[in-house]
């Protein structure tokens, strides 16, 4: 019989202690950026680092010595301790891992830890540490959240990546930070400036062997897809996460690749991509792909001289994936919010997501457009924050538009809309209790602020809190002030980032 | 049906079927590598196996001498442990000591039916068990320090988390 081998789960990483002396302060304006960092000088903790190279550091026992007599099941070599475990529940194999030295070491094969998610965050580096050195050699779809302003998370996570970049085990890789860009001390920068941390040299091993792959929308990554496309194996690659945030939405340096290295990907079903590089060569290339379900887009800003796909571009697209949906997602944009409708929007565009952040302002033919969309459209989100003096923008039509408004009518016209979210504009009751009405219970998802509805006094059973229950045909509140992200009720307060990068990463799963 | 013999550890012989024991993996590929014919009265020598053990060892191959070749392992099914059958779990009520050694034989042998039921049988002594339980059945000595233990606890907390 063929034996399943057991590798010994052996912890033995050294790393070189790297002690930066500071760290430069990046003082760019940014829009809804907090200003997270500190100026002054980093010490790492000694304490923290001496137990890198065993992890956990077992301490000698006092009374060992004392200690003649250990039952025979103690010593059940690996491969058949293994067997056993391998018929038992995560819960008892859990208990198994508590009863001595040699089951513990035992109870970490592969197998059992395949999904698991880094989390590096400040208030928990302990933990961070321990999952990392315990699951970065054998994990096979690892999730990393991480803290990416903070010097101490992105050393952990350094350190995550050179174990996993030694893991053959490694299908699915996606990077969730809490910014889109990485803090980077200043020594850092003084050693190559493309790649400050090194992180680049260390994903690219791990490239190869994915499934599943997201630069989790960090800036600094993105510049880096041609070497992400060409390391990548397109017979294998079904999720592919490249679209980015930008840290200056206005000033940015657009990433370019060719697209034709898009081409050989033909088991792609999920891609993000940056709005700066969609072309008709870049949907064409994608006619192999022919399960592609979803193409994610993040706009930034619209460039300057850039030819977008045409609408027979779109059309032939939407004939080759006849089941792949388009998310546009604009963030930032204010820029270029007023123009949207007639730079990006292509009537032939399978559009099933539209999504604004903090775009500043509402393009009402944009909206009005929306209803183009009948047949595909399934969810539109709106986030501004609210101004400063806490009231919110309202959404108001010029006097002399008399059509209606236009999300009820895209609740009216669009078969499949089934969300709409829309934070840090004021909004008629009425209307809110219209598009619950239009849409009924196939609306899953419809939030506001409390104190974005205007309330227009109306009857018990007519208002909002009664009737879109109702309609639904579930509990539904509009949202409290108080359970508002900060962002959301202060441009001021808080960082844009934090809000919106776990709504937009969302879209790869 | 032609016989062969096997030697234990300790120095008994035993002559069986030559198909019984050809149950197991190791005595199969020893037969056939050493190319020992059927008229030969050569002795298969197991010396990590004693008499006691290759007796009942030999005892199970005899009952199961009839038994379809196990199916191969679905590494995504989750196994089950309640499948034991009667005449198995008679077979097995015996002494850890024994048991543990039967797993150990069933290994070294390569005979996996008998390596499933036990290591089965092991499972289901751990299973619904808190730690203290499970080294009380097994006699167990607890050897972590409490400090030791309790960071594994810690450990095995951040596990749970999602």
């Amino acid at each position: 019989m063929p034996q399943k081998r057991l590798l010994p789960f052996i912890l033995n990483i050294s790393f070189a202690k790297q002690i930066f002396s500071g760290y430069q302060i990046n003082s760019r304006p940014r829009y809804h950026k907090k200003n997270k960092m500190k100026r002054g000088y980093f010490f790492m903790a000694q304490d923290n680092f001496s137990t890198y190279g065993d992890y956990p550091k077992p301490k000698k026992s006092k009374t060992s010595q004392d200690i003649t007599y250990s039952s025979f099941w103690a010593q059940l070599p690996s491969l058949l301790l293994h067997n056993v475990f391998d018929l038992l529940s995560n819960e008892d194999r859990c208990n198994a891992s508590l009863v001595c030295k040699h089951w513990r070491q035992n109870s970490f094969h592969p197998k059992w830890w395949t999904k698991i998610t880094f989390k590096i965050e400040e208030n928990n580096l302990e933990k961070a540490r321990f999952m990392n050195y315990t699951f970065g050699k054998i994990v096979a779809d690892a999730r990393i959240v991480i803290n990416s302003l903070s010097l101490e998370c992105m050393e952990e996570f350094i350190h995550l990546l050179r174990l996993l970049s030694d893991n053959n085990n490694l299908r699915s890789l996606y990077l969730e930070p809490t910014h889109c860009r990485f803090d980077v001390p200043y020594k850092c920068i003084n050693s190559n400036e493309d790649d400050p941390w090194g992180i680049m040299s260390l994903l690219l091993p791990c490239l190869p062997n994915l499934v599943k792959f997201s630069i989790g929308c960090i800036e600094d990554l993105s510049y880096f897809i041609e070497d992400i496309l060409k390391h990548l194996d397109p017979n294998k690659v079904t999720h592919l996460g490249l679209a980015s945030v930008k840290d200056d939405p206005v000033n940015y340096q657009y990433c370019c690749f060719d697209p034709e290295l898009l081409a050989p990907f033909n088991k792609l079903e999920v891609l993000s991509i940056d709005y700066d590089v969609l072309s008709d060569h870049l949907l064409r290339s994608l006619d192999s792909a022919k399960q592609l379900q979803r193409l994610v887009v993040h706009l930034h800003a619209v460039p300057q001289g850039m030819v977008p796909p045409t609408n027979q571009s779109w059309l032939t697209f939407r004939h080759m994936h006849p089941n792949c949906e388009l998310r546009l997602t604009a963030i930032h944009t204010f820029k270029d919010i007023d123009n949207l409708h007639e730079t990006v929007l292509r009537e032939q565009m399978p559009l099933s997501h539209i999504k604004l952040f903090f775009c500043e302002k509402v393009n009402l033919e944009l909206i009005q457009n929306l209803t183009n969309y009948s047949e595909t459209l399934r969810s539109i989100t709106l986030i501004d924050s609210q101004s400063e003096d806490g009231n919110s923008w309202s959404f108001t039509k010029p006097i002399f538009d008399q059509s209606p408004d236009p999300f009820v009518l895209a609740a009216w016209l669009c078969k499949r809309l089934e969300e709409f979210v829309m934070y840090g504009y004021k909004y008629k009751e009425e209307n809110l209790v219209a598009i619950g009405r239009l849409r009924g219970e196939k609306l899953k998802k419809l939030e506001m602020a409390e104190s974005d509805i205007i309330f227009s006094q109306m009857d018990g059973e007519e208002s909002a809190l009664t009737d879109i229950p109702v309609r639904m045909q579930k509990p539904w509140k509009p949202v409290k002030l108080s359970d508002l992200h900060p962002v959301i009720s202060n441009p001021d307060d808080g960082d844009s980032d934090e809000y919106l990068l776990p709504i937009v990463l969302a879209d790869l799963y | 049906m032609p016989n062969i013999k096997l030697q234990s550890s300790d120095g008994e012989t035993f002559e069986v079927d030559v198909e019984i024991a050809k149950c197991s993996v190791t005595i199969k590929t020893m037969l056939e590598d050493l190319g020992m014919d059927d008229e030969e009265e050569e002795v298969v020598p197991l010396p990590n196996v004693n008499s006691a053990i290759l007796r009942k060892v030999i005892h199970w191959a005899t009952y199961h001498k009839d038994d379809p070749p196990p199916p191969e392992d679905d590494e995504n099914k989750e196994k089950r442990t309640d499948d034991i059958s009667s005449w198995d779990a008679d077979f097995l009520k015996v002494d850890q000591g024994t048991l543990f050694e039967l797993i150990l034989a069933a290994n070294y042998l390569d005979i996996k039916g008998l390596l499933d039921v036990t290591c089965k049988t092991v499972a289901n002594m751990i299973k619904g068990k808190a730690p203290e339980e499970i080294r009380k059945t097994f006699n167990i000595k607890n050897d972590f320090t409490a400090s030791e233990e309790e960071q594994v606890r810690k450990e095995n907390e951040w596990c749970e988390e999602k």
